[in-house]
């Protein structure tokens, strides 16, 4: 390699670096939602990163940067884990299903705090995927469903629909389907 | 409106996705009726959880260790990782230590080289690699570094470039780059090498001299004045 080729080399790299790092920690909290650990979440977005620069994807050529990255990133963890014959988007995790039973009575309000980052967390857990990845990136992170669209790939009535009945299959097993039984109007 | 209807809408008013004649039939049914004021309040405790539900900060150094791992088998800088690349030529050395406060840069840490040592010397048209050596006390997640070459001095291959700069990450302590530099005609002249990060600002000067038949055998240094 010549010094002309390392210096262009050097200058690419250090350019694709400005480019990315404002859309690391943002990548990172996405990702975290999706692995549901730091550690994970971690590693998927070096994955993805690293992949990017390995392709010499030319990131100032792409308009919509943000979305183009969270998309990208989405795609790298649905592929991760049908790689490890794990798809998320048809994954039932039956973990703790008893705990969410056991926490689910009462009005949020009288709960508190950490009882109810625990029953939704749970609950969450039983959701399915494709639907928790929703309702983490519309009603945790306030991604608009328009945003969405760019992100998932995903028809805006096909997203209104899912977290439709994501919240509903939530609300359910918190036992607010369609909220408290006593309030239910039929 | 009814309340299966208005119910319904619950979800939609929330997202904001209902026309204004729509809301105010909802907002006058929750007006009139409890059972439905009380689900839509419901529904707005669960939105709130949801958005309050917990995150974990990254560890520190996570940029860091992105930007780093963009070069796998290294855990060294991205500087040092980019002077991997000039390594190519057989060529003599010569070190620059620059070492930098993080305070305003008024920190007591140790010039490796301090003032009055010789400058760095060339033989025309032959290439010779110079380190620079940034060090810095704690890591630093974004930097500009500044090279102005003086006339007749550049890097091998771009000698036609007086200024590089570019910005990276420096990790604590020492950080490397390594530059191929050529002398282009008979001369000397100053290198002002600044880095700015965290809204502070230095520069530093190496002095730089080229001869036709220059004593290789001479032990080179630099002399560096903040």
């Amino acid at each position: 390699m010549n010094a002309v080729t390392s210096l262009f080399k050097r200058g690419s790299r250090a350019k694709f670096e400005k480019i990315i790092t404002p859309h690391l920690e943002p990548m990172y909290r996405v990702a975290f939602r999706y692995t549901k650990n730091a550690s994970d979440a971690e590693d998927l977005v070096q994955e993805f990163v690293l992949s990017l620069y390995q392709k010499k994807i030319d990131l100032f050529e792409i308009k919509e940067l943000r979305p183009w990255l969270m998309r990208g990133l989405y795609n790298k963890f649905v592929d991760n884990f049908r790689q490890s014959k794990r798809d998320p988007l048809h994954q039932h995790d039956e973990l703790e299903l008893t705990a969410v039973a056991d926490i689910r009575q009462g009005p949020m309000n009288e709960l508190s705090r950490e009882e109810l980052q625990k029953q939704l967390l749970l609950a969450l857990q039983q959701v399915n995927e494709d639907q928790r990845i929703l309702l983490m990136l519309h009603d945790v992170e306030g991604y608009t469903l328009t945003e969405l669209t760019e992100i998932l790939d995903v028809p805006i009535g096909t997203l209104k629909s899912r977290l439709h009945r994501g919240r509903a299959q939530l609300r359910r097993i918190l036992n607010r389907e369609p909220f408290a039984p006593d309030l239910r109007v039929v | 409106m009814k309340c299966l209807t208005a119910q319904r809408q619950i979800e939609d008013y929330l997202d904001q996705l209902l026309d204004r004649a729509t809301i105010e039939l909802l907002l006058e049914h929750f007006a009139n009726c409890q059972a439905c004021t009380q689900l839509y309040e419901q529904e707005q405790e669960l939105r709130q959880a949801l958005r309050n539900l917990p995150f974990e900060q990254p560890q520190a150094g996570f940029q860091q260790r992105i930007l780093n791992g963009l070069h796998p088998g290294s855990d060294s800088s991205p500087l040092l990782s980019y002077a991997a690349g000039f390594i190519s030529a057989a060529i003599i050395g010569v070190a620059i230590w620059i070492s930098v406060g993080m305070n305003n840069f008024d920190s007591n840490l140790p010039n490796r080289f301090a003032a009055d040592v010789a400058a760095v010397h060339f033989d025309v048209n032959r290439p010779r690699q110079v380190r620079l050596v940034f060090n810095v006390p704690e890591e630093v997640q974004t930097a500009s570094l500044k090279m102005v070459f003086p006339t007749g001095f550049g890097v091998e291959g771009l000698e036609s470039e007086r200024i590089l700069e570019w910005d990276t990450a420096l990790s604590k302590g020492e950080n490397h780059l390594v530059l191929p530099m050529v002398a282009r005609q008979i001369g000397e002249g100053e290198l002002v090498a600044t880095i700015t990060y965290g809204g502070a600002q230095k520069s530093f000067r190496v002095n730089l001299k080229s001869n036709s038949d220059s004593d290789m055998s001479q032990i080179d240094g630099a002399s560096l004045t903040g």
